[in-house]
């Protein structure tokens, strides 16, 4: 007789790529459930640039992250967008709308504060979906 | 859907602390004493997480994402120091971490988590 592995047919399956163990902060840069893709904040790898500079920098990071995932920024659902300063909102904005697909755009909340290094003027998180 | 930690009453936002809907958990907290520091006050945070994702039907091991907010930048090694212990390091999650000006000015944290759970 065989019997079936409850336990096992219930596991959800959750994927993580880009895993840190530190010393740093234990995290993933990607974790996918089913069909939603989560994001670490993303910040410029080049951190001497201007909002502008930075900017093009996360989104072509999020780009790449979102490829490895397997879906794209079209389906993005949500990002949230944090600024060092608000008065850099206007470069931000001007990058993100260059990039966006104006016909499927996410949602999108921007809210000032400080970010781990001071250098940073920007970080992005967003979740996206996978579409089978 | 299910709410867990219901609070409200005078002088308190009318929030549930957790929420759990399919297969999925969401959880948003800032320490009850504010007394402590910041490795107390996060510890208090990762506590209320441990009791919620359990009643939830779920654990550490599925934690999906958090958006972490420091009052102060200048607290993030500490407050790193209690993540790395309480993270489980096989099935470690996506974060974001933020200063912000907090309500309470003696919250020097808060945390919200989202974790899968059988559906």
């Amino acid at each position: 007789m065989v019997r079936t592995n409850r336990s096992k047919d219930r596991v959800v399956a959750i994927q993580r790529i880009g895993v840190s163990g530190g010393p740093g902060p234990v995290m993933s840069r990607c974790v996918i459930h089913n069909n939603m893709v989560y994001l670490s904040g993303i910040v410029s790898r080049d951190l001497s640039g201007d909002v502008t500079a930075q900017t093009e920098d996360v989104l072509q990071t999020i780009d790449a992250a979102l490829a490895e995932a397997g879906t794209d920024k079209y389906r993005i659902l949500t990002a949230q967008i944090w600024l060092s300063d608000m008065a850099n909102f206007a470069a931000m904005n001007a990058v993100w709308n260059a990039w966006v697909d104006p016909e499927n755009p996410p949602s999108r909340a921007c809210v000032s504060g400080d970010l781990f290094s001071s250098q940073a003027l920007v970080e992005i998180v967003v979740t996206a979906l996978i579409e089978a | 859907m299910e709410r867990y930690g219901i609070i409200g009453g005078a002088g308190r936002p009318s929030i549930c602390l957790g929420l759990g809907n399919g297969d999925w958990l969401t959880i948003c907290t800032l320490a009850s004493d504010l007394t402590e520091g910041i490795e107390g006050q996060t510890r208090q945070i990762f506590s209320v997480f441990d009791g919620y994702l359990a009643e939830g039907g779920s654990d550490k091991s599925r934690l999906l994402t958090a958006q972490v907010w420091l009052k102060d930048m200048g607290d993030y090694n500490a407050f790193n120091s209690v993540w790395n212990k309480w993270i489980d390091r096989a099935h470690p999650l996506t974060r974001s971490c933020i200063s912000a000006k907090m309500a309470n000015p003696e919250s020097l944290i808060e945390i919200r988590i989202t974790a899968a759970r059988d559906a």
